[in-house]
């Protein structure tokens, strides 16, 4: 793709992921079609696509929690299924909606992730991540009587203790208010810029990727029909005054 | 805490378990709820011993009265002490197995209802170690509340007059524990097995429910020819003989391999000295290797488990 050969001048090295010919079958029914997907590392990626059009499928996928009936997947250099605790050490992953354990401290909830990550300075981690996330002070407070905004920063943290090369974020806005979405944005923004992490986002908030995301791809049907750099992609479509209107065409006709 | 070596997956995982009981408070209620059952069942134990001897003193007193020279013996006389802890034996079988299907239950749904495992599953430790690590935190979790059954029936018995138990009644009375902790840690885990295997709550609480019910009752019955009420009374076949005739000798010989509940009793019964005979190594191995499968199980369940499906649903 485009996408991959330019990204990969800009940063010299192999992809952060690397998706090969990979189909997914469940219960007879394909949900993944031959997908091929070549992401550098540095980049913010939205996948983008609408409800059922197997994102989060790839995503389990990616993240090592479903082997794909056929394909070949890398991330960091290392295959999902034969090397999955490599991948597994190198990868940070928020789902949706999660809301944690609700009678343990945010402190409790971040500890038993990082040990299970393998972080040696687990203290020194979570409260270096919280103030990264300017979320100190609420370590000690237990879960129930977080926000979904105060709960998502927990997720975020929980994904980025053991300072991951690739970070997968499933739906990052989801539920959130306008300022929640905001601070997520800037996070996301800030962990690409200054920790130099891969972003893979699955999102519906096209508003939100077109501020966040340096490349995109959208899934129709569990197959790829576009894949590319944000900024190709307008040029591309000089005609439409939004990403949604991109999108929609998209999804109406598909684009090569 | 020492937060600056990697703490092992398993040990991070059993304590995590056992944080969770204590704060949504499962594991005082279980202690609280079972050390009430313990006192409960020494005190109806204490009180069936106390008026028995206190008839047969009357009883005595007045045949003595009346110049009768040849009295019966005391009924009691070749009765373990032990008696008094009889019916601890119905209560681990019936509320004891119950909970401890729920604590298997709670542990996989809880993650699940969280949302939090696909988190779990895509860290490095994997999922049979997943799984190992919440077997033991249940396992932790039962022997802690065994434990604490054993030490209230031990203070129980420093407070009941004239019941004095030897250094060999006390080991007698933790072999009990010993067996009543390895036929719960068989419940606990087909909770888990069905709390990953089923995505229906209701369902996957449902069907170890079921399972307790076959093994303590429907696989017994058909083995013995014996009624779901005489089979929870603690006694052995030999008081209670089971039904002759081909088809209960051939449901037997298939059927009690499976028949946990009546291992569990037979075995409860001898520890207790209340009927003393020779001791069955095969029903306790039967016991634990019943616990064994049914964590191989949760495994292999593990392994089957789809968290896209799951955060698709």
């Amino acid at each position: 793709m485009v996408l991959a050969m330019e990204s990969k001048q800009r940063h010299g090295e192999s992809p952060a992921i690397e998706v090969r010919g990979v189909t997914h079958a469940y219960n007879g029914h394909t949900v993944l079609h031959d997908l091929n997907l070549s992401i550098p590392a540095g980049e913010i990626f939205g996948f983008l696509g609408h409800n059922g059009a197997g994102k989060t499928t790839t995503m389990s996928i990616l993240t090592t929690l479903l082997r794909q009936t056929a394909g070949e997947v890398k991330i960091a250099g290392f295959n999902t299924l034969s090397q999955s605790i490599d991948v597994r050490k190198r990868i940070g992953y928020l789902p949706e909606n999660v809301t944690f354990y609700n009678d343990l401290t945010a402190y409790e909830n971040l500890a038993y992730f990082a040990r299970l990550s393998g972080v040696e300075e687990v203290d020194a981690k979570i409260d270096e991540t919280l103030a990264f996330l300017d979320f100190r002070g609420v370590e000690h407070k237990r879960l129930k009587t977080f926000s979904k905004g105060m709960r998502q920063r927990i997720g975020i943290a929980q994904a980025i203790l053991h300072n991951p090369a690739v970070l997968f974020l499933d739906e990052p806005t989801s539920g959130l208010d306008p300022m929640g979405i905001k601070n997520l944005r800037d996070i996301i923004l800030r962990l690409n810029r200054e920790r130099g992490m891969t972003i893979f986002m699955n999102t519906h908030l096209l508003s939100e990727v077109g501020k966040t995301c340096t490349s995109i791809g959208v899934l129709s049907m569990g197959k790829l029909i576009y894949s590319d750099t944000m900024e190709r992609t307008q040029k591309k479509f000089p005609d439409e005054a939004s990403l949604e209107e991109i999108y929609v065409r998209m999804e109406t006709t598909e684009v090569s | 805490m020492n937060s600056s070596r990697v703490a092992s997956p398993l040990r991070t995982i059993v304590a995590h378990e056992l944080r969770t009981l204590r704060r949504e408070g499962t594991f005082s209620t279980l202690l609280g709820i079972f050390s009430a059952v313990t006192l409960f069942a020494v005190f109806i134990g204490w009180s069936t011993r106390s008026t028995t001897l206190a008839i047969y003193a009357a009883t005595v007193a007045t045949l003595k009265a009346a110049g009768v020279s040849h009295i019966a013996p005391n009924p009691l006389l070749g009765v373990s002490t032990l008696a008094i802890f009889n019916n601890l034996i119905i209560y681990t079988l019936l509320v004891g197995a119950l909970l401890a299907i729920v604590i298997g239950h709670r542990s996989f749904v809880r993650d699940r209802k969280s949302g939090v495992v696909p988190l779990l599953l895509s860290r490095p430790a994997g999922r049979p170690l997943y799984i190992a690590g919440k077997l033991c935190g249940i396992n932790v979790a039962l022997l802690l509340v065994i434990l604490g059954m054993f030490v209230v029936s031990a203070l129980s018995t420093l407070f009941i007059p004239a019941l004095h138990l030897s250094g060999g009644e006390f080991l007698s009375l933790a072999a009990f524990y010993a067996v009543s902790f390895v036929y719960l840690t068989f419940f606990a885990a087909i909770g888990l097995l069905f709390g990953v295997y089923m995505s229906n709550e209701s369902l996957a609480l449902l069907a170890p429910v079921l399972v307790w019910i076959a093994v303590v009752f429907i696989l017994p019955e058909l083995s013995t020819g014996q009624n779901p009420v005489s089979l929870l009374n603690p006694v052995t076949l030999a008081h209670a003989p089971a039904a002759s005739g081909a088809f209960f000798s051939s449901a037997r010989a298939i059927l009690s391999p499976f028949s946990f509940g009546q291992d569990y009793t037979a075995l409860a019964l001898h520890f207790l000295r209340i009927s003393p005979g020779p001791f069955d190594i095969g029903a306790i191995l039967a016991l634990a290797a019943a616990g064994v499968v049914a964590g191989a199980a949760c495994v292999f369940a593990l392994q089957k488990y789809s968290t896209t499906a799951d955060q698709i649903a």
